[in-house]
């Protein structure tokens, strides 16, 4: 197999013309004859006791064919992790959005009236809107039955944790960080708090299910994980897993909310009262109100420093906000958890994990669970350590950061850890060393923004290869740029996160024609990642074929071999190796069959640049091997399976952000972010780049607009005009580097990049407008009339000082110790 | 489509157009950018719907000089900001057209739908306010005209009465010497409804503004016209610190709301700042004329 086929090259992705065409199939483009369209009422309150449910009037309009409420259907909870989740609220409703009673019409239109037809009375209970209030004792309690739910991880170590909302808890770490901190010079404590977003897909939920006579069910949706799907729907209905087949075709987007169950229940039960096919597609306003949006969280960090930097002992408190229920989550705390901490060596830690029920949206998986939020906190933090110990962030980072041999701060051993590596040329390829800007800032007096005499980085090694991608115009301003209506503020900032390969378990089948062309048969889906085009082109590098001879079929549990689902950045790294595999015993196959035809012995064949030759002379294609083979020909079938239970190495990526803050507005211009993610080997880097732009735009979003606020449980945004997602103008310029070498666990040495480009975004944002600005924001959204509230207090403060009214308090502190959420202990 | 069953009229004159009104108080149609959402929102659910689009004097946007400007009601806020008259003579209004929704919504939604549809935030209606617009409303007893302050009642509310149709607005000529600017803030650079947008209009007669007017978006129930600020400003050389005098004038008079979008208070804040980069902007363009020239 040729080296060039492997690197570099684009994949020109099949499905590209289909998609362009609107030939492509989606999940709604399935359909059914006499299907019945779902549609379900939802509760306008965040906490209520259903008093009754009167439906009669429904039932009796004319197209109406079934009218369901919890009372008609089984008691049943679902979940991925603990099975919380009612199908239809059962005498509570735990957060404004929650479905409480379900029709099945003939058209939309009579769906829609048959609910404005059903009457519910509540009774209004008192909202837990805050997590933190949730957690205090004596709060009411959300679930007081949840030791009889399926997959409940009893909280027996700290007793009562479960009667505070506490759905789970953790707690880990290295050394002994009361230690730590005892010896510390310094101690830092800053709070954070991230809000609840939406991951922003076009296509919304679609589900669509037949029920026979026979028990068998048969689904159509645009669920990621179909495999994890049917195991979950078989527990819930209690059917074995023969008797549920899940049909998918292409996904319009996921990143992440299409992992749990959704609709899928509820169209069971339609479709059962029916007796028809029911389908539902859920709205924007549903989307925005019920899906399974990412997780708010409040985060404590508290860490203990040398006087020279030095990181000695970290604690950290995370507090996930998991809403009315946790089943959308494998584990209602998610991944992201242990990454508080940091991509630091820190001898003595302690993280405090918290997933709490709310009345709110329950939350769910969200590109990189946990990780934009966690290092939203973490890498803020670093920037105030730096300034607390006078250190440029650059610096410290270099200090501090994690090298070869070392252990993790959450006790992991991982190999080839590339940290300073990336975090170096993602200082090479910004403007973060160029003295002018640095510089122009220590001018303006400003604290730990020294030149950058120390901080050149080392030249990259050479045994590291860089694919340059650059987007956007890059015309930007080099300083602060003034003009006739007022000036506005540049600000550059970094971050460094971390994020492994994903894990789990996959199969894959390879079949060879007759005519020399192969065929992929996955259960992966296709959420727009081109995961279908990246397995085919390792089963074509494995059989030495071009990829447009590699085909790809899935589509159903039915007949593909089980995928554990396109999430957690797994399917080139699993799905992939399971593929290789598979196309390995398949090539083996025809390797004997070349072995009869030319009478040689495994060991005497070669096959090279898709030609089979044997030491006497004889040669032969694929396709001329397969011909020559009698009936033999048509039973190649090659089989693979992998799966992957722990992690051995971990993925870098660090980005710099610039930004112009406008000052007398508090608006944020983000002008260009140069991200540098560490990936073993791109092996379709027009995918991996794509996968790096998209994340850096979604990650400014978090940090800058997108936010779906709640006054007392109550949703406050209810339509994509008011969910401010960035339009193509607001995106940055964005030049990402792809750092290759440092090998990872999937096919020929890849990492992994689905979710490994997102959470750096928003704190090198936060820290670039520190930077331009000197504001300090600690909870996102990181709203203009934040900044400007910032700036005013700021201004309000210089005044008060050159009055000389403040005397002795704060001054000494320097600017950490002037935020509410932040104390000092020095 | 959720309540998308209803009758479609199609007039041909405006005459006809009149008569439909009179038998039936139904939804009038122009590029139903707002109208469509309302019906599918489930606001309103019409039997009928009176399209204007085959009536074709309303797709008129013509300038005669020394008169003024005249926007029929099936102009596109696209036409508007595309045509180098109105960028030209009124850069107010070209600037707002160019800023309203997303390019799919100025191909179809019509400036003067945009006015009757009475959102405080409505990017046209500062610059029209700014600009001294009138409104011109036929009926069955003729034509009746109206200034736009006398126009907007309230959010979602004007002095149109049933059986009324808006057949086009007009803007008169400037005088030699004036300038206009519109200036919107937002939480994004497209597809965004204001927090607060501010328009202003004047001329500069030997160093000294002429003729000012000043109006603000999406800090009172109505786009706002502020005479008092106007005013202020009026007959002076500006200064920096004139202009932010001028802000927090504007500031005060304002009565902005709180919602998910912005306070009350950060919105009176960007007023201040608004007015005041209004009246650089046009301080800088008079000065890249005289240079000019």
């Amino acid at each position: 197999m040729s080296a060039e086929m492997r690197n570099g090259a684009t994949l020109i992705r099949r499905e590209t013309w289909e998609k362009v065409t609107g030939e492509a199939v989606f999940a709604a483009d399935f359909e059914l004859p006499q299907h019945l369209e779902g549609k379900v009422l939802r509760s306008p309150y965040p906490h209520a006791r259903i008093v009754r449910i009167d439906t009669v009037k429904a039932r009796q309009l004319r197209g109406v064919h079934a009218v369901i409420t919890a009372d008609d259907i089984p008691n049943v909870r679902f979940g991925n992790g603990v099975a919380d989740q009612p199908v239809l609220a059962r005498g509570r409703v735990l957060f404004a959005g929650e479905k409480v009673a379900a029709v099945a019409a003939v058209d939309e239109d009579t769906a829609l009236e048959a609910l404005s037809l059903i009457t519910v009375e509540y009774e209004e209970l008192p909202v837990l809107a805050d997590p933190l209030a949730a957690m205090r004792e004596g709060a009411q309690v959300l679930h007081p039955e949840r030791r009889n739910y399926r997959h409940n991880r009893v909280l027996e170590k700290i007793p009562g944790l479960e009667m505070m909302n506490i759905g789970d808890h953790a707690r880990y770490g290295i050394g002994d960080v009361e230690e730590g901190m005892a010896e510390a010079n310094i101690i830092l404590e800053h709070t954070f708090r991230t809000q609840t977003v939406h991951q922003g897909y076009l296509e919304p939920h679609f589900t669509l299910v037949q029920t026979g006579r026979d028990k068998g069910v048969r689904v159509w949706t645009n669920n990621k994980a179909p495999f994890q799907l049917r195991g979950e729907l078989a527990k819930v209905l209690g059917l074995p897993v023969t008797d549920i087949e899940v049909n998918y075709g292409f996904i319009g987007g996921d990143f992440g909310g299409k992992g749990a169950v959704m609709d899928e229940p509820v169209c069971y039960y339609l479709s059962k009262a029916s007796g028809r096919p029911v389908q539902m597609v859920m709205t924007a306003r549903e989307e925005l109100l019920a899906a399974n949006p990412r997780h708010a969280t409040v985060i404590t960090l508290k860490s203990g420093l040398k006087h020279d930097g030095r990181l000695l002992a970290r604690q950290a408190t995370v507090v996930f906000e998991s809403g009315a229920y946790a089943g959308a989550n494998s584990h209602p705390l998610v991944g992201g958890l242990r990454r508080a901490l940091g991509a630091y060596r820190i001898p003595h830690t302690l993280i405090d994990g918290y997933a709490v029920y709310t009345n709110s949206v329950p939350a769910g998986h969200c590109r990189a669970p946990g990780d934009p939020q966690v290092f939203f906190a973490v890498e803020s933090h670093t920037d105030l350590l730096a300034e607390a110990v006078g250190l440029d962030p650059y610096e410290f980072r270099r200090l501090n950061v994690l090298r070869p041999g070392e252990l993790s701060p959450s006790g992991l051993k991982w190999a080839g850890i590339n940290a300073l590596e990336t975090l170096d040329l993602a200082v090479e390829r910004s403007e973060w060393g160029r003295t002018k800007n640095r510089g122009e800032k220590e001018e303006k007096g400003q604290k730990g923004q020294k030149g950058q005499e120390t901080t050149v980085p080392p030249a990259i090694s050479s045994d590291h290869r860089e694919i340059e991608y650059i987007s956007g115009k890059n015309k930007l301003p080099e300083a602060n740029w003034k003009t006739s209506l007022g000036t506005y503020q540049y600000g550059i900032g970094m971050a460094l996160t971390e994020r492994a390969t994903g894990l789990g378990g996959s199969a894959a089948v390879v079949a060879i024609h007759t005519d020399g062309s192969a065929t992929v048969i996955s259960g992966a889906t296709d959420p727009g990642t081109g995961s279908q085009t990246i397995l085919r082109h390792i089963a074509a590098q494995e059989l030495g074929l071009p990829l447009a001879k590699i085909s790809f079929r899935g589509g159903n549990t039915g007949m593909a071999p089980y995928d554990n689902g396109s999430g957690s950045s797994r399917v080139t790294h699993v799905t992939g190796q399971a593929v290789r595999l598979a196309a390995q015993d398949a090539l083996n196959q025809v390797r004997e069959l070349a072995c009869a035809q030319f009478g040689c012995t495994q060991g005497e064949l070669s096959y090279d640049h898709g030609l089979f030759k044997s030491p006497q002379g004889n040669s032969g294609t694929m396709a001329q091997i397969m011909a020559g083979s009698g009936r033999s020909k048509n039973i190649i079938l090659g089989r693979g399976g992998y799966a992957a239970e722990k992690g051995e190495s971990t993925c870098f990526s660090a980005q710099v952000a610039e930004v112009l803050v406008d000052t007398d507005t508090g608006q944020v211009r983000v002008l260009r972010v140069t991200a540098v993610n560490d990936i073993g080997q791109a092996l379709n880097p027009a995918a991996v780049q794509a996968q790096v732009e998209g994340a850096v735009v979604q990650g400014m979003g978090f940090a800058l607009n997108e936010e779906l606020p709640r006054v007392n449980g109550r949703p406050q945004v209810q339509s994509l005009a008011d969910y401010k997602m960035a339009t193509a103008p607001d995106a940055p310029s964005v030049n990402s580097y792809l750092l290759e070498g440092s090998p990872g666990p999937g096919p020929f040495g890849s990492k992994a990049i689905g979710e490994q480009g997102i959470a750096a975004t928003a704190p090198a944002i936060a820290n670039a407008i520190y930077h331009a600005a000197g504001v300090r924001i600690f909870d996102l959204p990181i709203t203009a009339e934040k900044v400007k509230k910032a700036l005013d207090e700021k201004r309000t403060r210089k005044v008060g000082r050159e009055r000389g009214e403040e005397k002795g308090q704060a001054g000494e502190k320097g600017q950490a110790g002037e935020k509410a959420g932040d104390r000092h202990e020095i | 489509m959720t309540g998308m069953r209803f009758k479609l009229l199609e007039p041909s004159t405006i005459d006809e157009a009149l008569d439909f009104l009179a038998a039936a108080d139904v939804p009038i149609l122009a590029g139903g950018t707002d109208l469509l959402l309302k019906i599918k929102r489930g606001l309103i659910w019409p039997e009928a719907i009176l399209s204007l689009h085959r009536i074709p004097s309303l797709y008129c946007l013509s300038y005669e000089e020394g008169t003024g400007l005249s926007i029929g009601a099936l102009v596109t806020h696209v036409r508007v900001a595309q045509s180098p008259i109105v960028k030209e003579k009124f850069p107010a209004l070209a600037q707002a057209c160019a800023l309203v929704g997303s390019p799919q919504i100025r191909n179809l939604g019509t400036v003067v739908g945009n006015l009757a549809n009475a959102s405080p935030a409505a990017d046209s209606a500062s610059a029209l306010l700014a600009l001294g617009a009138q409104v011109i409303v036929r009926n069955s007893s003729g034509v009746r005209q109206m200034s736009l302050p006398d126009f907007f009642l309230g959010p979602g509310k004007t002095s149109i009465r049933h059986g009324e149709i808006i057949e086009a607005i007009t803007v008169p000529e400037p005088l030699a010497g004036t300038a206009s600017v519109y200036l919107k803030l937002g939480r994004r650079q497209a597809l965004e409804i204001s927090i607060c947008a501010a328009a202003l209009s004047a001329r500069r007669v030997q160093g000294h503004w002429q003729d000012v007017k000043l109006a603000l978006g999406a800090v009172a129930p109505t786009p706002l016209l502020l005479p008092e600020t106007a005013s202020y400003l009026e007959g002076k050389e500006w200064t920096s610190e004139m202009l932010e005098q001028a802000g927090r004038s504007a500031a005060a008079l304002s009565r902005p709301l709180d919602d998910q979008r912005a306070s009350a208070e950060y919105r009176r804040e960007m007023a201040e700042v608004l007015v005041k980069r209004c009246g650089l902007a046009l301080i800088e363009s008079a000065a890249g004329r005289n240079a000019h020239e």
